[in-house]
This record gives structure tokens, sequence and C-alpha cells, in this order.
């Protein structure tokens, strides 16, 4: 019984601070705009204030480009998730604000854990959703 | 306020709970839970009722202002506080529950000082009174904690649609009574555990149990030095 619950508690502790994935970053926001092709579509990410700090009101850009801006609506959310560790739902909605280019503010949250390593993931449709990993200062 | 957002916040917080609490704040948890061993189920309980009333007060704050940042700009200093003192209460608990400092009880020839040094020490070590976890479980709700951010965050934006200021009011407070009692079975699951093991191994888990304790206050000290 002991051994059982001791490993139940080890599992869950585990669960809670593991790294989960062996994510790294892909995308420097502090530098400037990243940029992906994705389905033929060639979208870049902007975020600002630069360099790009936890807690503090940011500013999402979307811009696509190699493709027809009439597959997306007039918004898009962007979801931002800490990989390997559960931060709840935080999502950005972004306005159209031109023919191909999508804005919104939104916060990056900062984790107790010290990390700061962040998926921001637009979410198209079921088969369209790039993804930026990218490191937040403090 | 859509019955829909507040189930999303109760499985927000179960999800998390189980996600993200044990791992950030089973320390916590540990700490208060390895040196009681009179109360059954109250002090976890107690303790998490504490935690969702500050959750609740700070729902309240973001849906009365409709800021997110309102609210932690105005609170920093305070978790930073907060932060410092559960480190040191966690490291000195580490300390008396792992034997490591010899607790003798006070005694006529004693000094005022050694004598308030043994009380609380004692205090630390456990068992406390059942009133004591309450006014904890308020206390260490203001910890920083990024999922609790995340929640506050969504009834922010939800309460920006609010028909008026007390309506967004209520609307945070209720989301974050959702997302606190979705976070609690993982925390009163890991305070059970911990019980178990602390009743049936308290020997030979409680200097590996101390060492963990007295780490995690040197890095939560630490993080915010």
């Amino acid at each position: 019984m002991l051994l059982y619950s001791f490993s139940i508690f080890l599992v869950l502790f585990l669960f809670g601070c593991s790294s989960g994935t062996e994510a790294t970053a892909d995308c420097d926001p502090h530098a400037g705009p990243c940029t992906k092709e994705v389905d033929g579509y060639t979208v870049t990410l902007d975020i600002s204030p630069k360099p790009v700090r936890h807690m503090k009101e940011l500013t999402f850009g979307v811009v696509f480009s190699g493709g027809s801006p009439a597959l997306f609506s007039d918004s898009l959310l962007l979801d931002l998730s800490m990989p390997g560790m559960e931060m709840g739902k935080n999502q950005v909605v972004l306005k159209k604000a031109g023919d191909n280019r999508y804005t919104g503010k939104g916060i990056i949250v900062k984790c107790l854990s010290g990390r700061t390593l962040w998926r921001a993931t637009l979410l198209i449709s079921e088969t369209l959703e790039p993804t930026f990993t990218f490191n937040v200062r403090d | 306020m859509a019955e829909s957002t507040l189930i999303v916040m109760l499985l927000t917080g179960l999800a998390g709970g189980f996600g993200h609490c044990i791992g950030m704040c089973g320390p916590v948890v540990a700490a208060y839970s390895l040196g009681e061993r009179n109360l059954r189920y109250l002090h976890h309980i107690l303790y998490n009722l504490g935690r969702i009333t500050t959750y609740m007060f700070m729902g309240a704050v973001v849906g009365l202002t409709g800021s997110f940042l309102v609210l932690t700009s105005s609170i920093e200093k305070i978790q930073t506080a907060i932060m410092v003192l559960a480190g040191i209460s966690i490291i000195v608990m580490g300390i008396v529950i792992g034997g490591w400092i010899p607790l003798r009880r006070p005694s006529k020839n004693s000094s005022w000082l050694s004598s308030i040094i043994q009380k609380t020490m004692e205090f630390f070590k456990g068992p406390r009174t059942a009133g004591t976890y309450y006014p904890m479980g308020i206390v260490l709700g203001f910890l920083p904690c990024g999922l609790t951010y995340t929640a506050l965050l969504a009834a922010a934006r939800a309460s920006m649609e609010a028909e008026n200021h007390l309506a967004g009011m209520l609307q945070g407070v209720f989301m974050l009574l959702f997302f606190g009692l979705g976070t609690a079975p993982a925390l009163l699951l890991a305070g059970k555990v911990i019980d178990v093991i602390g009743a049936k191994a308290r020997e030979r888990l409680y200097k590996l149990a101390s060492l963990i304790m007295i780490l995690t206050g040197v890095y939560f000290v630490v993080k915010v030095l």
C-alpha cells in the first residue's frame, strides 16, 4: 500500500514537473518576425513590443502570403501554450486588419517553474495549424 | 453568464490540477501535511478553501476592473513577500521535520528568546490546530502561478463583455470559484497520499522529504531575489 501510494504520488509529481516534450525554440521574436511555410502559404508572426516579455500586453500580428486570403475568416485564434506544462487555455483573438493581415492583443503569463519556452499555434483549420516555438524573456 | 464558461473553468482547473498544480504546489502541500497527524481531511479541505477564497477575491478584482494587469501589478510586491515567507517557512519545516535540529520542550529555566524559538519550531513541526489552515490557504493562494494567471486572464476577458461592473465582478468570482474547485481534487489527493506515506514510513521518508522541502524552500527564495 505504501509503495503503491508513493508510486502514484511520484508519477503525479513528475507528470506535473516533466518537460514532456523535447521542444526547442524555432523562432526568435525578439530579433524580428518569424516565418513558416505551411501548406503552400507563408505565415509570418510578429510580436511586439520587443523584447517579448512575460506579463506585458503584447500585440500579435500575423501576415499570410502566397495564397488566397479568401480561405480565412474575419478573425483567427492564436493559442498560447507551454510545451510540457499545462498552463490552461490562453487564446488571443486576431482580427482582420488588412487583406492578409490579422492582429490582436494578449498576454503571455509567467510560470513559477522558471520555464520560458512558449508555443503559439495559429488555429486556422483542423489541418492547418502552423506553430511557432520561442523563448520569452522575464 | 454561460454555464458552459463555468464548466470550462472547472475542467481547466481539473486538468491543470493534475498537469500543473501537483508539480508546482506539491511541495507546499507536502510541507504542511508531513507534520500533521491529528486531522484526517480537515486540514486539506480548509487549506484548499482558503486558496479558493483568494482566487475568488482576485477574480472579483479582475472582473470589476476588466484588467488582468491592474491586479498583477498591484499585488506583485505582496506576491514576492509571500513567496519569500513561504520559502523560509518550508525550509524551517524541512529542518524541524527532518530532525536536523533537536527540539527541546521549553523549561522554566529557558530564556524568553529560546522559548519563542522552541515554540516557533514546534508550530512548524506540527501538529497544528485546524484554524491554522484556512488562513494559510488564503495567504498561499497569492503565490504567483501561471495557471491561475491564465484563469484570471479568461475572467478579465469575459468581464469586458459583462453588462456592468457588478456583473463583471460576479462573473470573475464564479469563474475563479469553479477554476479553484477544479484544482482541488489533485491537491487533496496529493495531500492524502503524503498523509499515508507520512504515517507509515515516518522515519524512512522524513529525512528525504525534509531535504526536498529545504531545496524547494531555497528555490522559492532564490527565485524572487
